[in-house]
């Protein structure tokens, strides 16, 4: 028992420091909300350290092999506990400004937390399943915590619906294949799914099923609908977090059930796989292109990346999914940098979230306008950023795999959604000015902000470093 | 007749003619009252079989949880009952149709039940001379606590999520504060005048 609980010690830590900040909360009242933001930033501060601590350790399954502690894992909570930090200290000035500081948000975020790294760690269908339950109900109380807002609580309401729907699809799989294998842990599905030499209808539609309610997680067309609305009605705090952390657990736990149990079903998934990332590439590009909101503009840029991730996971392989990781992370670094601008973006008091709003920024703000451009060109794919890497890298190992046709058709679709990332370009330098933003001094952001665009302009020096960390990362997978 | 068929046929009997109480009564509080004594007594039966852990959760969720909610809803709307009464009778076809299916797959299952391989199998045995909610316990306690406590952890999310979402601050509504009005003195609210004769106040 000792040794299970060292094992998920960083979400131990991270739930008992939750829970002690909500008897700060529950004593204190309103006024504990600057402490308990703080407290958080230390708790996930703790966590890393923890984390970094065991970072060696060999890897284990604990729980009766429902959990997994491994390289892959603790890369994956390393990085979930960065993008919380970006997520919490992003959420600060907001927070302060429309007065709605509360100290429940930071806690839930907190334990939003303790679900996604359960997720990544999951090696089992109930501790998946409760896991992500944890983080879905956490997301679904923050998309509504906007203040007496009704697009928040629309979006909150149409989150918790599509929400409940994917994990009954997913639940459905579950079952399906627990019925066709007699197991629920992952070591013993893989293993009866190699001694079949036919799948059948139930391990195919419990597959079918397994991978819908993973798209509907990742936002993957045609599995995005929410994706928009969400991003769109939710505070901006929390789309900062929801574009960031629930991917990187999602894409984990998808790596750790594709690469696992699923395995030997490759010849199944692959296609469905290909499906999801061509019709995500081809709608984010299409249907970003009229977007006139930004937070609107980047749910479709969301949708389109997760498209050019699942590119790594048909090529396969170790080599293929540490190009979808080193991906998955260049995307979430890029976009953390993205939101700090976003919440930014205040005038006269009141939040604006439209890109004509941006019109010439680059007189009144020069750093803000710089930063953003080099995030846009980063996402865009334009070289030397780390966006273009990140592609590239993606690219090759699909050409490697003699997949020539999908390269070139995630090529073309990258043409034509860098439209929309060089358009924000265009008004932020070549636009008649509007008036100036609101110069609100928010040192956390600036500090997002500043490690975002030094990390996607820096990783020029060593483009290798990224990626060959996202090697030993997914090492044990294989 | 052993000790243990004569409480069963007492039970089941009360279960059954209290759960017709709750079709034919015409007041609604009296149909959630009996179908408390209708749980009461299938918690009874489940003892008899038993499931002592099914008959604790029957009692606690059930009677103690969803029916006082049930209560509280009851006697809160006002329900017409000739209305009802009325609504019943035009949904009676279908709702008879609903039932027979139902029924039918009950049967199906019963039927075919005991055929099923794995049946005579449970997944977790009963060890011998253990009640099955000391088993229960002892499965959820080392085989499945992790699940079980991100499970409490879940419904600890809902509760904070639940009331930070819907207690706000409201400074635009006017609230009672009974230490502020006890607290009140006539001099606080209120002056007297003196009025001399033909001056006016």
């Amino acid at each position: 028992m000792s040794t299970a609980l060292a094992a998920i010690a960083p979400e131990l830590t991270l739930a008992v420091m939750a829970l002690v900040l909500l008897l700060l909360a529950a004593v204190r009242g309103q006024a504990a909300a600057r402490p308990v933001l703080r407290g958080g930033a230390v708790a996930l501060a703790l966590v890393f350290a923890v984390l970094g601590a065991t970072a060696g350790a060999p890897a284990q399954s604990v729980f009766g092999d429902m959990v997994v502690v491994d390289v892959f894992a603790t890369a994956l909570k390393m990085a979930l506990v960065l993008a919380l930090m970006a997520a919490l200290a992003l959420s600060a000035a907001p927070m302060r400004l429309d007065n709605i500081a509360r100290p429940e948000y930071p806690i839930v975020t907190l334990l939003a937390g303790v679900g996604m790294m359960g997720m990544v760690s999951a090696q089992h269908f109930l501790a998946l399943y409760v896991a992500m339950e944890m983080q879905a109900l956490a997301l679904y109380i923050l998309v509504s915590s906007g203040a007496s807002s009704a697009r928040s609580a629309e979006a909150g309401v149409k989150y918790v619906l599509l929400g409940a729907l994917a994990s009954a699809l997913m639940l459905f799989g579950m079952a399906l294949l627990y019925g066709a294998t007699g197991a629920l842990d992952y070591v013993t599905i893989r293993t009866v799914l190699e001694g079949v030499d036919a799948p059948g209808l139930t391990v195919g539609a419990g597959l079918a099923f397994l991978l819908a309610g993973m798209a509907f997680k990742i936002s993957a067309t045609p599995f995005h609908m929410w994706t928009p609305d969400v991003y769109a009605g939710a505070p901006t705090r929390v789309t900062t977090l929801l574009a960031l952390a629930p991917k990187i657990a999602a894409a984990g736990a998808l790596a750790r059930l594709l690469f696992g149990p699923l395995e030997p079903l490759a010849a199944q998934w692959v296609p469905i796989l290909v499906v999801l990332s061509v019709a995500s590439m081809s709608w984010a590009a299409l249907a970003g292109v009229v977007q006139g909101d930004l937070k609107r503009l980047m749910a479709y840029s969301t949708i389109g990346n997760m498209g050019y991730m699942l590119l790594g996971f048909i090529a396969g392989g170790a080599d293929g999914l540490a190009a979808a990781l080193f991906y998955l992370l260049v995307y979430v670094l890029s976009v953390a940098g993205v939101f700090a601008v976003i919440l930014a973006m205040r005038r006269d008091g009141r939040v604006v979230t439209e890109i004509v709003e941006l019109s010439g920024l680059a007189r009144s703000r020069p750093l803000l306008a710089a930063g953003m451009a080099a995030l846009m060109l980063s996402l865009a794919g334009v070289p030397p950023l780390a966006g273009f890497f990140a592609k590239f890298v993606v690219f090759k190992v699909l050409i490697d795999q003699g997949m020539w046709l999908l390269a070139v058709y995630g090529l073309l679709t990258t043409v034509v959604a860098a439209y929309y990332y060089i358009k924000v370009v265009k008004v932020l330098y070549f636009d008649i000015p509007a008036e100036p933003l609101d110069r609100a001094p928010a040192r956390a952001r600036a500090a997002v902000l500043a490690v975002s665009v030094l990390g996607v302009v820096a990783l020029l020096l060593a483009p290798g470093l990224g990626l060959d960390v996202a090697r030993v990362a997914v090492a044990p997978l294989f | 007749m052993t000790p243990a068929d004569l409480a069963f046929f007492v039970l089941a009997a009360v279960l059954l003619a209290s759960a017709l109480g709750v079709v034919f009564t015409r007041n609604p509080v009296h149909a959630v009252l009996l179908l408390v004594l209708t749980f009461f007594n299938a918690a009874g039966v489940f003892i008899l079989l038993g499931a002592e852990f099914l008959a604790m959760l029957l009692i606690i969720v059930y009677v103690g949880a969803v029916m006082v909610l049930f209560l509280f809803v009851v006697m809160m709307l006002r329900v017409d009952p000739a209305k009802m009464r009325a609504q019943g009778r035009a949904a009676l076809p279908l709702g008879l149709l609903v039932a027979g299916v139902l029924m039918a797959e009950m049967a199906a299952v019963a039927l075919s039940f005991a055929a099923l391989p794995g049946a005579a199998s449970p997944a977790f045995a009963l060890p011998e001379g253990v009640t099955d909610a000391r088993a229960l316990g002892r499965v959820l306690y080392t085989d499945f606590v992790y699940p079980f406590q991100v499970a409490g952890l879940i419904l600890l999310i809902a509760m904070v999520g639940a009331i930070a979402l819907t207690q706000r601050a409201r400074p635009d509504i006017k609230r009672q504060s009974v230490a502020d009005q006890t607290a009140r003195r006539p001099g606080d609210a209120m002056e007297i005048v003196k009025v001399t004769p033909r001056t006016g106040a």
